[in-house]
This record gives structure tokens, sequence and C-alpha cells, in this order.
């Protein structure tokens, strides 16, 4: 299988950045008329919610495009971040780092989930669904990485 | 696992980022190849094997348990 290059995938890493602060703006305007105009967001938490979440998404995804941006025009800076991701020891420190952590929210879950049923069993259920998917995620990437290396 | 990379590296007075700029890697990696906290890959040990033209069995040495 032909892999990307570094380059390639920062400059796909880049537009990727640029199209989802549009996308972001463009909810975020659409959401600011539509609360004007139509009867819709009219709830101020829900609309305060929405601003944030879609002016987040914008700050990142802008944030993205311009460090992209001036990584791939900086020769020396973009061989050295090359270096960092691509270096075995930075990948599997990163590796067992999200495995602990996949497996220490499964364990929180889990527990909270519990607690929640003395309060809550729309939480418990809410909870319990959620571990669901996490687990069936894991399966169904640990198959498709499993077929790469049979 | 034991390895010879500090020997030949202080050997041909390369320095650490040298070594590391010729393989790719963080001069981290070597640092932590070196103290025997980290144990390269099949690649990085060929790569490495290369650089200082020598079998990898000669810079890596396996110990059995």
């Amino acid at each position: 299988m032909k892999t990307l290059t570094y380059t390639a995938r920062k400059r796909f890493t880049m537009y990727f950045g640029l199209i989802e602060s549009l996308v972001a703006l463009c909810i975020l305007i659409a959401g600011i008329i539509c609360r004007n105009t139509a009867n819709i967001l009219q709830n101020s938490d829900t609309f305060s919610a929405f601003i944030g979440i879609s002016a987040g998404m914008f700050g990142a995804g802008l944030a993205t495009f311009l460090r992209t941006r001036s990584l791939l025009h900086d020769e020396k800076r973009l061989k050295a971040s090359e270096v960092c991701e691509m270096d075995e020891r930075n990948q599997y420190i990163a590796g067992q780092s999200a495995r602990l952590a996949f497996w220490t929210t499964m364990v929180l879950t889990y527990i909270t989930a519990f607690f929640a049923l003395f309060f809550s069993t729309a939480l418990y259920f809410f909870l319990c669904f959620q571990i669901l998917v996490m687990l069936v995620i894991y399966l169904v990437f640990a198959r498709i990485i499993g077929r790469k290396f049979c | 696992m034991k390895n010879r990379i500090q020997e030949l590296r202080t050997l041909r007075r390369i320095t650490q980022q040298e070594l590391a700029d010729a393989v790719s890697v963080t001069r981290q990696t070597i640092i932590s190849l070196e103290n025997g906290r980290y144990n390269a890959s099949l690649l990085l040990a060929h790569k490495i094997a290369r650089y200082f033209d020598t079998a990898i069995e000669d810079i890596f040495l396996f110990e059995e348990e």
C-alpha cells in the first residue's frame, strides 16, 4: 500500500483545518441568522452552547491551518517536526499512553455508571451505552488493524 | 537487551545528535537506547547497523533470561 509523504499529510492537515474553520464559520453565521429570523435557538443556554461549540471549532480549524502553513514554509522546522512525529520511541509512548488512557476511561466510566444508578437511571443507561459504544469501536478497529497484519 | 551503540559512537567520535540525524530519530531515542531503557525496532536496529557498517548482532546483544 502506498503511503503519503509527511509533507503531503501536513498539506492535507492544513486544508482540512481551513475547511473545518470555514464550515464552523458558516454554521456560526447560520445560527446567528436563524436566531434572529426563524424561531430556533431562542433559549439563551442552547444558543451559548451553540456559539461556544462553533466558535471553538472555528478557532481550532484556523489554528491548525495557520500552524501547519507556517510549518510547511519552513524547511528546517518541517524536518524537525517529521523526525519528532515519526520517531518510533515517541510513537511507542503515544500508543502506550492512548492504550492506558482508553482503559482508565473505561474503568472510570464504569465506576461512575455504578454510582450514577443511585441518582439517575437515565444517566446510568447513558454511561453504559457509552461504554458499549467504546468497546464496539475498539473491537472494530482491532479487527481492521489486525487484518493488516494477517 | 544490551547494545554497543555508545561504545561504537565514542570510538568513531560521533555525537548522539549526528547518529540521531543519520537514522532519522530524535536524540532522546539514542539516549534511551544507550541507557538500555528502550529496545530498538528491527528497522531502527538495521539502520543503526548499516550506519556503523556492521551486523545487527554485533551491536545488539541478545541475552537469554
